[in-house]
């Protein structure tokens, strides 16, 4: 614990909280002027620090710990920019300081698995090959993934929910002291979140440590969009599995395979051929006229962390809650919950001990 | 009924100790075997239905030579069985794909027919033991083709099941499969479901293992 009181994490806080130094001070009943000196490493006095500290709803404790883990945005593969305030994409990279502090956390008690990533940033211009060799790597061949987010977390990705799940805000990457994360949007259908969670591993194989900074916007997207229909979708195993495709009712058949959106797969038939221009075209009407341009009918069951779920039941066991976890963060309870929402799954009334190895 | 028994090694030690007599190690017939079963799930649906076995064979015989090949290790084609020799040590290793490995009770099957090349390589050692003189492959090998040089060369094979089990085994050939073997060297089997393996599997796959252990 530090005796001083850490600038960044009034910022981080005040980011969580989407509020504007100017609007912290009125609700903290202080100047402008006063806000702006702490963030800019003043040190406050305890009553001004008590003060921040209420108004912003966070342990006084937090504000008196290391300097967090700061994420540049330029570091973060950001989709829909353009769509997002600034406060959005700043509340985000908070949220992404807050996720490697319960990481951190995580990895200090836990031995996790390794990432086991490979950078295939040469193959920016053919993310169909890159999704291919990374598929070779992880001994996948061509066939579909049944758990995309189990998959992700036995390669060593660290994926933590979006607090801010806004439409605004897609899901995002990066890599952090050689440790690759995904936040992902629970508000999405599963489909939607499992495409993302794959563009998400594109841009971290693709755009290795934000290479994307040196491309346009566009070209990091649609680079990490094909690679995401690749990977989830391996052409051989299309052609194997599908020929002669003319209506939708098939392919809202056979997405569940994939657990893909109806429109990923017609697009992805589309783009390989097994679709003529015409059919996909009547094909994406007739898939918008039920319904499947805003949500998924007849959906998969969205997929819950498995890393997430072991770890929080592994720590209940030993009486460790969610709040023991928040407290000795300092963090409020409701940003641990964020974290993780949607994403560990129902707690067990009983923990399964099975689940455990204790390693000697 | 042959009227003798194999020798089977199984204990890890003997193996490493058994292996150092070909100036080998574990690690590297599990190398061998790791880059077959790679090239073998790799294996597209689209392929011809023998990819899985062609791609592991191409990729396994490619990874014992080059784990392998040294000072006295090289390359042999002999009776146009891909293998790497040791004329100094008086060994042969070629690649096998095989039904399974590491079973005392059920000998490897190997997944393609014996040619006559590999059942010539594999016939000494048994006529050796009942004391008969044959000729060697030096007086049915065409002289340019020989790396033997006279000496008698005994051939091993590694063997890779399909569930990827691995042995270094010396097989007699007859009849276009293994009629028996001199010697078996256990070398790593999976406990996994062999059985479930069988199939080539085209459904979805979700058994990833995410482990998570306390720290000490």
């Amino acid at each position: 614990m530090s005796v001083m009181f850490c600038a960044d994490r009034l910022k981080v806080a005040r980011y969580r909280r989407k509020l504007t130094g100017k609007q912290l001070a009125a609700l903290a009943d202080l100047t402008d002027v006063t806000v702006s000196k702490v963030e800019n490493g003043h040190q406050p006095d305890d009553f001004t620090a008590q003060k921040l500290a209420k108004a912003l709803n966070f342990p006084i404790q937090f504000f008196f710990m290391d300097r967090p883990e700061i994420l540049e945005p330029q570091a973060v593969s950001f989709r829909s920019l353009k769509k997002m305030k600034a406060a959005e994409r700043n509340a985000s990279l908070a949220a992404g300081s807050m996720g490697i502090a319960l990481f951190d956390w995580i990895n200090s008690r836990f031995d996790l698995p390794a990432p086991d990533l490979i950078d295939l940033s040469r193959e920016q211009s053919r993310p169909d090959v890159a999704a291919r060799l990374l598929r070779q790597h992880w001994g996948l061949g061509d066939r579909p993934v049944g758990n995309i987010l189990r998959l992700f977390e036995s390669k060593g990705i660290r994926v933590l929910s979006l607090s801010e799940n806004t439409l605004n805000v897609d899901a995002y990457s990066f890599w952090h002291a050689d440790n690759p994360y995904i936040f992902l949007n629970q508000m999405k259908t599963a489909e939607r979140s499992n495409f993302d969670a794959a563009h998400e591993l594109g841009h971290l194989v693709l755009h290795f440590h934000a290479q994307a900074e040196s491309l346009p916007d566009e070209d990091a997207e649609r680079q990490a969009n094909n690679f995401a229909s690749a990977f989830l979708m391996p052409d051989a195993d299309l052609k194997s599995t599908l020929s002669n495709v003319y209506s939708s009712s098939q392919i809202i058949r056979a997405k569940v395979r994939w657990k893909v959106s109806a429109m990923a797969l017609a697009t992805r038939l589309h783009q390989l051929g097994m679709l003529s221009d015409w059919n996909y075209r009547s094909i994406i009407i007739d898939l918008g006229q039920r319904g499947y341009r805003k949500s998924e009918p007849l959906g998969v069951e969205r997929e819950i962390s498995t890393l997430l779920a072991k770890i929080l039941s592994a720590l209940w066991s030993k009486g460790i809650t969610k709040n023991e976890i928040a407290e000795e963060l300092n963090m409020p309870r409701e940003e641990i919950e964020s974290l993780l929402f949607g994403l560990a799954g129902p707690i067990r009334s009983r923990p399964n001990r099975s689940d455990l190895t204790l390693v000697r | 009924m042959s009227p003798f028994n194999t020798a089977i090694i199984d204990n890890p030690i003997d193996v490493s100790r058994r292996l150092a007599d070909f100036e080998l190690t574990i690690d590297q017939i599990l190398a061998i075997r790791d880059s077959a079963r790679a090239a073998s799930d790799d294996a597209s649906p689209l392929m011809p239905q023998n990819a899985p076995g062609t791609l592991a064979y191409i990729h396994g015989v490619g990874a014992l030579r080059s784990q392998i090949i040294d000072m006295d290790w090289s390359i042999d084609r002999t009776l146009g069985v891909e293998a790497v020799i040791n004329t100094k040590l008086g060994f042969r290793i070629g690649f096998q794909n095989v039904d399974r490995s590491c079973d005392s009770t059920f000998p490897p099957m190997p997944r393609s027919e014996k040619g006559n090349g590999a059942a010539q390589l594999c016939r000494l050692p048994l006529f050796d033991f009942f004391g008969v003189v044959l000729e060697t492959d030096a007086d049915r090998v065409p002289v340019d083709n020989r790396h033997d040089s006279g000496a008698e060369i005994v051939t091993y094979f590694v063997m890779v099941g399909e569930d990827g089990s691995v042995e270094l085994s010396c097989p007699i050939i007859a009849n276009k499969r293994y009629a028996q073997f001199v010697e078996r060297i256990f070398i790593d089997r999976p406990d996994d479901d062999w059985l479930a393996r069988l199939d080539p599997e085209t459904a979805p796959i979700d058994d990833f293992d995410v482990t998570v252990t306390f720290k000490n």
